[in-house]
């Protein structure tokens, strides 16, 4: 999609804007309806179920001493587990992914790599596993992917569809990967860091005012 | 819980409720029909378990546990499969923190977290240090699920089926490794005590399951650490050591009379009577050397001393004893032909010792050597072993608690 462009709702008409080029889709914000740009692919409306997450569109945090606000989200709902993978836009306009499940919170590039399929088939849980030159990783889980949702604006996520098997790596110094794997084929993946609330600043996320 | 819940149906009687933990359950009982099954498209069976076990925690009670506050969602009855042996968890849930767990095996609780890191990472050795405690493997098991009641964020039954589980301890602390063919995951634990588990539910302790033994993480003091016991030990030992030198450098240590006596000097009366002599300042000890030149000998004599200013007596014997000799290809002795008698509070004045010897048949004479103001040691000496009797009656203790506390491992140190 085109940054700062209006796009119009097929279903309200209410007017939306695209805050990033690499956009991928926009959910209405008033009735939900996906606008995709017209020369993209379409997806079908796939509205989020309600959890238990803290953060919310309009989340602001710092990380790396960079301001972001989230501004739409993918959840992947996995066999054992859910991955909220958040769109965030940082003040320079550049995108990342803030990914959070059950209290675990890790920021990504929207940077995607491959990974061979030769490759790809040694990637398991509990196995260590050596990526290019600098980086060693420990599979920590392996889980099919059963269903999706997103809401607000969607940043470059490759692959967004079901099926797949999420996998993610992590080596002690707090670098994690999360791939996507497809049966025989290259595996996608993304870098990212290892972080917690503390670090974050999360200001404007959701009170659960009975927790405290 | 607020918010607008998911409503599920049971797919055995049809039952339908309200899921507490929204889109986040993927496994539940059903709270009519009791029956475990899975929300996901993967697993459509059903599990129905034998038997119903009592909870000391309610579904829904929401507890402060190290200022967050979680809720049960959860409660499962798990099977060890080679030793059969049985124990609870609650499972717990906190929005901003995730799940934890509390698990209960024999009336001892621990807190239980997942934690980012993989403390023991490409290590294979059994004993490891993690965050400046070293942790040592205590057990590995697999385990079943017998019992399950309430919401689950991921398929309790399955994953426990298929999970090995090492768990490492130091206590309080534990640390869990659970390994499977799709995941691993490293948790931490700590001992809580049931007064800090009724204070954090609002539920009294007698509802808890009762105490046996020492429980596998169950610190054996929670107020201090061997090393500051040993320490604050060493530090008082030699607090009184220096103050014993100090004080003894006060010590006048004056020899007041020493003379020979020989048997052909003694009297009609068969007694010494020394000259008088001063002793000086208020009341001190006062010591009494006897010597005799022994050789397979004894020497034996009753002493008399004697104040001369108001006619008091302090009475005391003294018996010394040395033989030696030969034998078996290696030269032996025993006893000593030194004797030391040490009269406390002594006032001052003028004094003088009546001596009553008996000789032996080679043996012909002794000397005596008093001094006034000696300094003593055995003061300092009890105090001493007053301080170290505690830290090691306590560490004595330790030990055998530890050794209860392994008893139940296959991977005692102990063995």
């Amino acid at each position: 999609m085109i940054r700062n462009q209006l796009y119009s709702c097929p279903s309200c008409q209410l007017s939306c804007i695209a805050r990033s080029d690499e956009t991928i889709l926009l959910t209405c914000r008033h009735c939900g309806t996906v606008i995709s740009d017209n020369n993209a692919k379409k997806y079908s409306p796939a509205p989020v179920p309600e959890d238990w997450s803290f953060i919310q569109i309009g989340t602001k945090g710092i990380f790396n001493n960079k301001d972001f606000v989230v501004i739409g989200r993918i959840r992947f709902q996995l066999r054992n587990d859910y991955k909220n993978c958040w769109t965030i836009i940082y003040n320079d306009n550049q995108l990342g992914w803030l990914i959070e499940s059950m209290g675990s919170l890790a920021i990504f590039e929207t940077k995607t790599y491959s990974l061979s399929v030769e490759h790809t088939s040694k990637l398991k849980a509990n196995v260590v596993i050596k990526i290019g030159k600098d980086i060693k990783v420990t599979g920590e889980y392996v889980e099919k992917c059963e269903t999706l949702s997103y809401e607000g604006e969607v940043g470059p996520w490759k692959d967004l569809s079901t099926g797949f098997f999420m996998i993610q790596a992590s080596s002690n110094n707090g670098t994690v990967l999360m791939f996507t794997v497809r049966p025989q084929q290259d595996s996608l993946y993304i870098v990212g860091k290892k972080t917690d609330l503390q670090q974050l600043k999360l200001e404007n996320s959701i009170e659960w005012n009975e927790w405290k | 819980m607020s918010g607008n819940n998911p409503n599920v149906s049971c797919p055995s009687c049809s039952h339908s409720f309200t899921l507490k933990g929204k889109a986040m359950t993927l496994a539940m009982t059903c709270p009519n029909c009791h029956i475990y099954y899975r929300r996901g498209n993967w697993n459509k069976d059903i599990t129905k378990f034998e038997n119903t076990y009592p909870q000391a925690l309610p579904l829904g009670a929401k507890g402060k546990i190290d200022g967050t506050v979680y809720e049960v969602m959860g409660f499962l009855v798990k099977k060890e499969k080679r030793y059969k042996y049985t124990w609870r968890e609650y499972m717990l849930f906190n929005p901003y923190l995730g799940y934890a767990f509390l698990s209960e095996y024999d009336g001892h609780w621990n807190f239980i977290w997942p934690i980012e890191d993989n403390p023991k990472e490409h290590r294979v050795d059994n004993s490891f240090v993690y965050e400046h405690e070293t942790y040592q493997l205590f057990q590995k098991y697999n385990a079943e699920v017998i019992y399950a009641n309430g919401e689950f964020f991921f398929d309790v039954v399955d994953l426990t089926d298929s999970t090995l589980t090492e768990e490492y301890i130091a206590p309080p602390f534990l640390l869990g490794r659970e390994v499977n063919e799709d995941s691993l995951l490293w948790f931490k634990g700590e001992y809580i005590t049931e007064k800090e588990l009724s204070e954090a539910f609002d539920i009294p302790a007698k509802n808890f399951p009762q105490k046996r033994g020492l429980g596998y993480t169950e610190p054996v003091s929670t107020s201090f650490s061997d090393q500051s016991l040993i320490i604050v030990g060493i530090l008082l030992c030699l607090f009184v050591i220096l103050s014993q030198l100090f004080l003894s450098s006060f010590d006048k240590n004056t020899v007041v009379y020493q003379d020979t006596f020989s048997a052909d000097k003694l009297t009609s009366q068969k007694v010494f009577i020394t000259p008088s002599f001063t002793l000086e300042g208020s009341s001190k000890n006062l010591d009494i050397e006897t010597y005799a030149p022994l050789s397979n000998d004894w020497f034996y004599a009753e002493f008399t001393l004697i104040n001369e200013d108001d006619g008091t007596e302090y009475n005391f014997t003294k018996e010394i004893e040395y033989y030696s000799g030969y034998e078996g290809g290696e030269s032996w002795s025993e006893g000593s032909m030194f004797g030391e008698a040490l009269l406390s509070k002594i006032p001052g004045g003028h004094y003088h010792i009546n001596i009553y010897p008996e000789f032996s048949t080679l043996n012909h004479e002794f000397s005596i050597k008093v001094t006034r103001d000696l300094p003593t040691y055995t003061n300092m000496w009890v105090v001493i072993l007053c301080i170290i009797i505690y830290p090691a009656v306590y560490l004595v203790h330790k030990r055998y608690r530890e050794q209860a506390r392994w008893s139940e491992s296959d991977y005692s140190p102990y063995d």
